[in-house]
């Protein structure tokens, strides 16, 4: 994932926040690179928090990551990679629109790239 | 020469009158339209008649079947996207054999005469129904891809693509001349 602010109105969301728990105690991996601050009151942290404490779940969150690099400090954009094939892009988070397709390789592979890719931009 | 000429048309008017009289002609033209509907049915929409369509959802949402059919509009609109633009073609093609089946039944039901000009309409109907339905078919088709194109952020992730490349050392450069390892970081981890 990567998004400004884990913006409660999408992530508190308790759809999403046990859907996120369901996927971690599947054992998948949960990346996310946040531009900004974490938000302190965040629903989203909390329930995964408590589940990082109390199982083996493999998560990483990056934040406030645009003072560490250029590349995520000028992106405006949020997404998110599911799998192979899946993925949500906002292309302007001012609007709060996104494009979810759930069987298109070639974009989920070009998302992953660029969520790599700003990974690795990273100064730690 | 008149006397030619009358006969040609009498004989024209004959033979045309009564193929289309008894509908073969127009018969044709529906039997195509249902085996064409039927062949593309077999060939890529199978998911027409809904089978594909909660299937579709549960996959790309992670959820059972029950489940995708209670997912709000909202998410159903940008999952279906691309089937929902298929279906619309199939409607045009649905209106498009009514339209053929009303043509035979009025050609059959009023029984031509040659000398008869107001029952030309029946084939004036067809002839303009088909035209226009083909260019609304037409339509829908560029429409739908404009829509289905609109929705796709192809060019916005290939610009952040573009953002997001790091720069090439001269090393890497030389490396990547006599074929060294192209394969970048495309699909890591």
């Amino acid at each position: 994932m990567f998004c400004r602010n884990l913006n409660p109105a999408v992530f508190d969301v308790p759809e999403v926040v046990e859907a996120a728990a369901d996927m971690l105690k599947q054992g998948r991996v949960l990346d996310i690179i946040v531009q900004d601050k974490l938000p302190p009151e965040s629903k989203f942290l909390k329930r995964l928090r408590a589940l990082e404490s109390a199982e083996n779940i493999r998560m990483e969150i990056d934040a406030e990551a645009s003072e560490r690099s250029l590349i995520v400090g000028a992106s405006a954009i949020n997404f998110t990679v599911m799998d192979d094939t899946a993925y949500r892009f906002e292309p302007d988070r001012e609007t709060v629109k996104a494009v979810a397709c759930m069987n298109n390789s070639d974009l989920s592979g070009q998302l992953l790239t660029i969520f790599n890719r700003m990974r690795h931009s990273l100064v730690s | 020469m008149w006397d030619l000429f009358h006969s040609a048309w009498e004989w024209f008017w004959t033979v045309e009158w009564k193929l289309a009289g008894d509908g073969s002609f127009l018969a044709m033209a529906l039997g195509f339209n249902l085996a064409f509907g039927a062949w593309e049915a077999f060939r890529k929409n199978l998911d027409f008649f809904g089978k594909t369509t909660p299937t579709l959802i549960a996959k790309a949402l992670g959820v059972t079947k029950e489940q995708a059919e209670k997912v709000d509009d909202h998410h159903r609109a940008i999952v279906l996207c691309k089937a929902a633009h298929k279906k619309l073609v199939w409607v045009c093609w649905l209106a498009s054999v009514v339209f053929s089946g009303v043509s035979v039944w009025m050609i059959w039901a009023n029984r031509f005469s040659p000398h008869n000009w107001v029952l030309l309409l029946p084939i004036v109907v067809y002839v303009c129904s088909s035209a226009g339905l083909l260019a609304i078919v037409a339509l829908c088709c560029f429409a739908g891809k404009g829509f289905v194109d609109a929705l796709d952020p192809k060019k916005q992730v290939n610009e952040m693509l573009e953002k997001t490349k790091p720069p090439v050392s001269k090393d890497d450069k030389q490396d990547d001349d006599k074929g060294g390892d192209k394969g970048g970081d495309k699909g890591g981890g």
